[in-house]
């Protein structure tokens, strides 16, 4: 038997197997098992081992499979929810500045640098001082991680991160944030989206105005069944995303008063632990180097306690401060029909 | 079989869980689940060779299905479509494990190991006359031919499993492994080929 004539038997024999032969394959291969013992050997091998992987009983799925599962969706569907605003959603009044702001730079560069040449010309240059690094060091100051306390630039914007209410009675929610922006004269500096399911809004406003807003959005929290706060983490690969379930107002209230981004994600990440341990767990000891003094224990009644006292002096003017950002989702959770 | 009633009802079923799995029903995703766990469980065990693997694997494979439901349109069946997902999932984690850990295929030895094995050899050599279920339920004689299975290559294990195990047609196994139909057919020789020889080898 040569090798064509073994792989056209061998096709014979699983075509059996696997009832595609038809009638004329059928009766060509029960002709060469008759006359080939070897092959009505393999047949009769193949067809009983076969038989027996079919008769292999089925393995049950561990019991609480589904609701593993389901409970694995939620969480990363909460978890995907929560990336940072795409440029798409940000309104188009900002992308309108930045284009003008862009274009007047492009018109002005001219200007400046024949005002340069010009200034050169009539005013002959001072001997030097001193090294050149002295400008450079201030120029890269502004990118420095602020270190020492500081009080806030006006011009400053924080972007705090996102709010997300899950409720069943979104249209409530939403009208409320709606009258919310529309009473604190909010309407030219935020935009909303609304999609299927849910919806986005952007606040952007002094600090004192974002307060006095969250203040009006308290009531809110009685038509969600879950609120969460998320501080996405930055570009580095190192930054992670803080994720506080379970919001308070007075939380919120308390990150929105924070004056740098270091001293929102401490605030952000303190709150983080607070709620997943619960409220009635035991104290939290806060380590020394988070706290910028020595190491405190935040109390689970009154987290905030411990490092608002710090921030107080700074805080005190709330009326104004620096711009901050904040994007609050409202998620659907009733079923649509 | 598609002709049946009871498939057409239960297809006509299947297609208003999807599309209400769409929508973000988590009651409908939940009866998908329990519909098809048993199946892609089983499978995967056998191809994983691993229970706590298998779970996993198919808890993931769960999870990205119903994350990506709403991109199912329908040119395949569902089912394939999960186990397309299930399939590539746990031959990718082979993959990534290595070869599986080479186990002896004999029994544990014994008197119990001896007996099945016996009775195996009887069978398979069609020395003597049995029932398959009732050797499939000896634990011996299924631990034998799950060891053998085991030590076939991934690829070879994969078509044997979805063909024999499973029962899946060709074309279902050429659209699940995304492979030509030939493909497939050589594949099931070989793998088939390859287990007759090492189950030979022991019990002969």
């Amino acid at each position: 038997m040569n090798e064509q004539e073994r792989e056209q038997i061998d096709s014979l024999i699983h075509g059996f197997l696997d009832g595609e032969l038809n009638e004329r394959q059928r009766t060509e291969l029960k002709r060469l098992a008759q006359h080939n013992p070897v092959i009505r050997k393999e047949l009769h091998a193949l067809f009983r081992q076969k038989e027996l992987l079919g008769a292999l009983p089925i393995e049950k799925a561990p019991d609480g499979l589904k609701d593993e599962v389901l409970a694995r969706l939620e969480r990363r569907l909460i978890l995907s929810s929560e990336t940072a605003v795409p440029s798409s959603r940000i309104g188009r009044l900002h992308l309108v500045l930045r284009w003008t702001a862009a274009a007047a730079a492009m018109a002005l560069l001219p200007l400046a640098i024949l005002g340069l040449l010009v200034l050169q010309i009539v005013q002959p240059p001072e001997p030097a001082v001193g090294p050149a690094a002295v400008p450079v060091q201030e120029q890269t100051a502004e990118f420095l991680p602020d270190k020492t306390p500081s009080a806030p630039k006006e011009d400053t914007v924080l972007v705090l991160g996102n709010l997300k209410f899950l409720t069943d009675q979104p249209i409530a929610v939403n009208d409320s944030i709606k009258k919310a922006v529309v009473s604190h004269k909010l309407l030219p500096s935020a935009s909303s989206e609304r999609f299927e399911d849910h919806a986005v809004y952007r606040i952007q406003c002094p600090q004192g105005q974002m307060l006095s807003f969250m203040k009006t959005l308290e009531s809110v929290w009685g038509l969600c069944s879950k609120q969460q706060f998320v501080l996405a983490g930055g570009d580095s690969s190192a930054s992670r995303s803080v994720v506080v379930e379970g919001i308070r107002p007075d939380q919120m209230e308390e990150l929105i008063r924070q004056t740098s981004p270091s001293r929102l994600l401490t605030a952000a990440s303190h709150l983080e632990r607070v709620n997943r341990r619960g409220l009635s767990d035991a104290a939290i000891r806060v380590p020394a180097e988070e706290t910028g003094g020595g190491e405190k224990t935040l109390l689970p009644v009154e987290p905030r306690l411990a490092w608002e006292k710090e921030q107080t002096a700074e805080e005190s003017s709330v009326s104004g401060g620096p711009v901050v950002v904040l994007v609050i989702e409202v998620r659907n959770l009733t079923e649509k029909k | 079989m598609k002709d049946n009633p009871e498939y057409q009802n239960q297809t006509l079923e299947e297609e208003v869980l999807i599309k209400r799995s769409q929508r973000g029903d988590l009651e409908a995703a939940g009866l998908l689940i329990v519909r098809y766990q048993d199946r892609l469980y089983n499978t995967i065990l056998k191809i994983c060779s691993n229970p706590e693997d298998a779970a996993e694997l198919t808890q993931e494979t769960f999870v990205k299905v119903l994350e990506k439901i709403t991109d199912f349109r329908g040119k395949s069946s569902f089912y394939t479509w999960l186990f397309r997902i299930g399939v590539n999932l746990t031959l990718n984690f082979c993959k990534r494990r290595g070869r599986l850990v080479m186990q002896s295929i004999d029994g544990s030895g014994g008197d119990e190991s001896e007996r099945a094995t016996a009775r195996l050899s009887g069978y398979l050599l069609c020395r003597e006359k049995a029932d398959p279920v009732g050797l499939a339920q000896d634990k011996e004689a299924r631990e034998i031919v799950l060891r053998a299975l085991g030590r076939l290559d991934e690829e070879q294990r994969v078509v044997l499993v979805l063909r024999d195990i499973e029962g899946l047609s060709y074309q279902e196994i050429a659209e699940i492994l995304d492979i030509e139909l030939g493909t497939v057919k050589s594949r099931i020789s070989r793998a088939r080929a390859g287990l007759r020889d090492m189950l030979e080898a022991v019990l002969a």
